[in-house]
């Protein structure tokens, strides 16, 4: 199902709020629509994600931007336990944190991220990837059918 | 010839009187000849018969007389022949004048021994003239041992006196045979009593001799304790090692000498067993103890008992070794063996400690980078989206000041990123394996490749050998030394050329360019961290790869250095040990 006749559904996953709003800042300047939502922790991830507590009337979003270093739960277990769950795993999860190590990026792959990227230190670099990432997941590839 | 009674008994008076000198003399004789001899002579001389001969038993065949060489003659010549048939006659019992003689050990006369058909030898009497003849028994014990003939020219009727005198000389000159013979058969036996007795005595002592030599010359101790456990010999190196002599140790119990304090109960028990049952717990085996020196030094000692009867009771006999010498060996080696082990224990930590230490460092160089990417990138960021949301409120100079934060903070990227690659360098502690250099430089170069196209660099390498290694590694560090020969090109299109050599042990690997070369003095700091020669806006970089480069040939035992002049190129050097491949 396309995405084109709706708003884009983002949850973004990440605990510093400077990247938070980079994200922001990113998405406004490369004139994107979508929709932002924002957890700053794992518990509170999951909890969006199954619609419990506080966000019983969440979206189910069409893509996870994933930080990997995030307080309680660690960004790899989220990860992990998106891609354990048979509602959840299809949502396409792109990790986009700092390191750049190798083993944190085999790791990932093998927990079935669909993509890794590394923040970059240059806003120019950051733009140019949030664009791409909207042109990518939104306009070239076909997602997995709508609400479950 | 008829004598007054007076005349004869003066006749047999001087005659028994020369007998007995005889028979003095014969005692004194060596052998029977000595014996017979002057008393043929004696008897011939007396009555004028011309021939005396003796016959004695045969050793062999006592039934049997057999001729001796022992004759009176008057007339050797005249006889010879009589006295060659002799000496080849014997007599049994019975026969002849010896035979009958030798039958009832009585003196025998016959009148006419050529008319006497029992005479064996009458032929050669009448032969040589002669007629009478007599003879007389020497008898030796109860047997006739000997015959004592005689023979005369004429036939003459029996002197009764004559043969009663004859029956005492036989009887006499017996004794002296019997005494004789005594001698002989001792002789025989080559021995005489007396003699015998010396040489036994003397045989004994060379035996004696010869084990006090064996015992006094041994170097171990050598004891024997008698049924009652008091020390009965003690030999030289006993007197040497525990410093008792002999005078005070004979007689003594062991116990009271060598024998430590708390071993003495178990001593005294053991050897109650010990003649108890004759078999002691310690007989037949050596076995270790220690004893007691007299001036009260104890000393470890190898003990080997064991027991022999003489005179019907059991004796012990220990030999015994000082091992103090050995025990010290022996203790040093076990030292040295419990340091080895020790040392090896200790070598084992200190690796781990150093794995431990490493990880530790990786940990924290990952960590550090890590959690510093992250506020710079906040600072990198926000300064840049200032300069872009305000852009037309700042003037040139906060541009300015603007650009130069974000470079830092660029700078600071970089950075962090070298030292967490080099922090890393090493870290994976893969095996070496035999790799292929030629292989290693091609992927060098794929990782080059847009330096290489853009820069038109020739890369050429000679016969590359195979070497055990870290080929990542090996990957890393060509790609490093290639790439800044490259990077640091001058006017000439970049020539880059890889040579090895084999030296002694090792591998000379060598990368010489054509660029722009670097004064020698530098040579040295060019391998330190961050360690820059030229501004950078002249030539990007942090500095770190040739860091990294040397802290890869290190890991590899071998060492790095560069030969460089201004203006003409620049080659590094390298060395790897060779290693033995081992099979994978």
């Amino acid at each position: 199902m396309s995405i084109k006749n709706r708003v884009a559904e983002i949850l973004l996953v990440d605990d510093n709020p400077g990247d938070v709003r980079l994200a922001k800042e990113g998405l406004k300047e490369s004139k994107v629509i979508n929709n932002l939502h924002v957890v700053d922790d794992g518990v509170e991830a999951m909890a969006f994600l199954r619609k419990e507590g506080n966000y019983a009337d969440a979206v189910t979003p069409d893509l996870i931007l994933l930080d990997l270093n995030l307080p309680k739960k660690d960004g790899r277990e989220v990860l992990a336990e998106i891609k354990g769950d048979k509602n959840l795993r299809r949502i396409p999860i792109v990790v986009l944190t700092t390191s750049q190590a190798e083993e944190d990026v085999m790791k990932t792959y093998d927990l079935h991220a669909n993509c890794y990227v590394t923040k970059p230190v240059d806003l120019d670099q950051f733009v140019k990837i949030v664009k791409s990432l909207n042109n990518f997941w939104f306009e070239m590839v076909t997602l997995p059918g709508g609400d479950a | 010839m008829k004598l007054s009674v007076e005349q004869e008994l003066r006749e047999k008076n001087s005659f028994l009187q020369i007998l007995h000198a005889v028979a003095v003399t014969a005692n004194k004789a060596e052998g029977i000849k000595d014996a017979f001899e002057p008393v043929l002579k004696v008897i011939c001389q007396h009555t004028a018969w011309p021939i005396g001969h003796a016959y004695v038993v045969s050793k062999n065949n006592p039934d049997l007389l057999a001729p001796t060489t022992i004759w009176y003659l008057e007339d050797a010549v005249r006889f010879a022949d009589f006295c060659k048939a002799t000496e080849t006659t014997t007599f049994t019992r019975g026969i002849g004048l010896p035979g009958r003689v030798f039958s009832d050990s009585k003196p025998h006369w016959i009148i006419d021994v050529t008319k006497d058909s029992g005479c064996l030898r009458a032929s050669f009497a009448s032969a040589v003239g002669i007629k009478a003849g007599f003879a007389f028994p020497v008898v030796v014990g109860a047997e006739v041992g000997a015959v004592l003939e005689f023979y005369g020219e004429e036939a003459v009727e029996p002197d009764y006196l004559l043969l009663e005198i004859m029956a005492d000389v036989g009887i006499q000159l017996g004794q002296v045979i019997e005494r004789k013979r005594t001698e002989e058969e001792l002789k025989f036996l080559n021995i005489s009593p007396e003699k015998r007795v010396a040489e036994r005595t003397t045989e004994l002592k060379e035996s004696e001799e010869k084990f006090r030599k064996i015992c006094s010359s041994a170097q171990d101790a050598i004891i024997m304790l008698e049924s009652t456990g008091m020390v009965s010999y003690w030999n030289k190196a006993a007197e040497i090692m525990f410093e008792y002599s002999n005078e005070d140790v004979v007689g003594k119990y062991l116990q009271d000498l060598i024998i430590p304090e708390w071993f003495k109960k178990v001593h005294i028990n053991d050897f109650k067993r010990l003649q108890g049952t004759e078999k002691g717990a310690s007989l037949g085996r050596t076995i270790e103890l220690t004893a007691l020196r007299k001036s009260g030094e104890l000393f470890p000692i190898e003990l080997s008992l064991s027991s022999v009867k003489l005179n019907g009771k059991w004796n012990t006999i220990g030999m015994v070794r000082d091992i103090t010498e050995r025990k010290k060996m022996e203790e040093n080696l076990l030292r040295e063996i419990l340091w080895r082990k020790d040392v090896q224990e200790k070598q084992k930590e200190a690796v781990n400690e150093l794995k431990r230490s490493n990880e530790e460092l990786q940990q924290f160089a990952y960590v550090a980078s890590h959690d510093l990417q992250e506020p710079l990138r906040m600072v990198s960021s926000y300064t840049q989206l200032l300069a872009r949301r305000y852009k037309d409120e700042l003037d040139s100079d906060a541009h300015e000041f603007i650009n130069f934060a974000v470079d830092g903070a660029n700078r600071m990227k970089n950075l962090i990123d070298d030292l967490l690659e080099y922090s890393r360098v090493g870290s994976s502690g893969k095996t070496f394996i035999i790799t292929d250099l030629p292989v290693v430089i091609d992927k060098a170069k794929n990782n080059l490749q847009i330096a290489i196209k853009d820069s038109g660099a020739v890369i050429t390498c000679d016969n590359l050998p195979s070497i055990m290694a870290d080929s990542t590694q090996l990957v890393q560090l060509f790609q490093n030394l290639i790439g800044n020969a490259i990077k640091f090109r001058g006017e000439l299109t970049p020539q880059v050329h890889v040579s090895a050599e084999q030296q002694e042990s090792e591998w000379l690997l060598s990368v010489s360019d054509n660029g722009i070369g670097i004064e020698q003095q530098y040579a040295d700091r060019i391998f330190a961290i961050f360690q820059r020669l030229h501004k950078k806006t002249e030539y990007p970089g942090s500095g770190i790869g040739l860091a990294i480069s040397k802290k890869i040939v290190e890991l590899h035992g071998g060492t790095i250095w560069m030969e460089s002049e201004p203006g003409n190129g620049t080659t590094i050097n390298l060395t790897i040990p060779i290693i033995e491949e081992t099979k994978q």
